[in-house]
């Protein structure tokens, strides 16, 4: 699936930036500026760059791992909770080598 | 998760956003660094830069030299870039390997977005040791759920392996199934696939 498709597009529909989608310039001079704009704003928020190394656990991950967690009551009640019903953190709490990052 | 989570809400008004902490990384993974990387990824998916953040951003622009973001504002930006989002998934990913300093700050800064905003989730992973720091600048809101792969998984993980291994080619399917049987009947709690697969996949 393409991401860029799930999260909101931009104003200028130029794609999105520095997130977990490729940056994806297109269209017009006035895009372009909107966007370059944008892009630094982003980089003055932080110089952290989430979506490559979330690329790269993308690339390793198998499908299906831990499957059995995405489907337990206390996550579909944090998944699907809000305001006062269930608690707003999780604390998915496990070894390292567990397979915690690669849940799909 | 974050595929997954933005594949389940595709098309609402959501955002997800995440930190991964490396304890190689600790020069660059300060506080205020990581709150600034989630609000970068919820601007990100929003139609517009929110004016409270654009203009912090052209004051700061003026500043001679530039001046980097310091933790209470990047939350109280974090603050304007959630308003607008029906939900944002937050994920912080092995939060234990976050330096203690700026993990304390990373917590307290998360307070009052998790406990204001009805419309954001904190997902946080990390090793079983950490859950009391957690639930300390936390309290009251973390559900915790331990995380161990079963045999199904320990199966799956089996098979990619193998898939990949550049020498499967050459193995035997006896081999190949030896080792898909033997493994998860020997490890009957396991905490290191990983380890245990590498070792597996070298006795050929």
């Amino acid at each position: 699936m393409d991401h860029s498709t799930r999260l909101e597009p931009t104003a200028t529909g130029t794609g999105h930036i520095n997130s977990f989608n490729q940056i994806n310039f297109n269209n017009t001079t006035t895009n372009i500026t909107y966007a370059d704009e944008k892009v630094k704003v982003l980089n003055w928020l932080s110089p952290l760059q989430s979506h490559v190394r979330h690329n790269d656990v993308r690339n390793r991950r198998q499908d299906g791992l831990g499957e059995w967690f995405l489907q337990t009551d206390e996550f579909l009640r944090w998944r699907d909770g809000g305001g006062e019903s269930g608690k707003a953190t999780v604390f998915c709490s496990g070894n390292p080598g567990v397979g915690k990052t690669f849940l799909r | 998760m974050i595929d997954r989570l933005l594949e389940h809400f595709g098309g609402e008004n959501i955002a997800v956003a995440c930190v991964y902490c490396d304890f190689q990384d600790h020069e660059r993974q300060t506080a205020a660094n990581m709150v600034g990387a989630l609000t970068k990824q919820v601007v990100n998916a929003l139609k517009m830069v929110p004016p409270e953040i654009e203009e912090a951003f052209k004051r700061a622009e003026r500043e001679v030299g530039g001046r980097g973001l310091r933790v209470p504002e990047t939350v109280r930006l974090l603050g304007s870039a959630l308003a607008p989002v029906r939900r944002t998934f937050i994920c912080i990913d092995a939060i234990d390997e976050c330096s203690d300093k700026h993990l304390s700050q990373l917590l307290i800064s998360l307070q009052p977005v998790s406990q204001t905003s009805p419309g954001v989730r904190l997902f946080i992973t990390g090793r079983p040791h950490i859950r009391s720091v957690v639930e300390k600048y936390l309290p009251g809101s973390v559900q915790v759920i331990p995380f161990s792969p079963n045999s199904e998984d320990i199966r799956e993980f089996l098979e990619m392996k193998l898939k990949h291994d550049s020498g499967s080619e050459e193995m035997s399917p006896a081999l190949k199934a030896d080792i898909m049987k033997r493994i998860p009947e020997k490890i009957p709690d396991v905490y290191v696939i990983s380890n245990s697969i590498s070792q597996a996949t070298s006795y050929r």
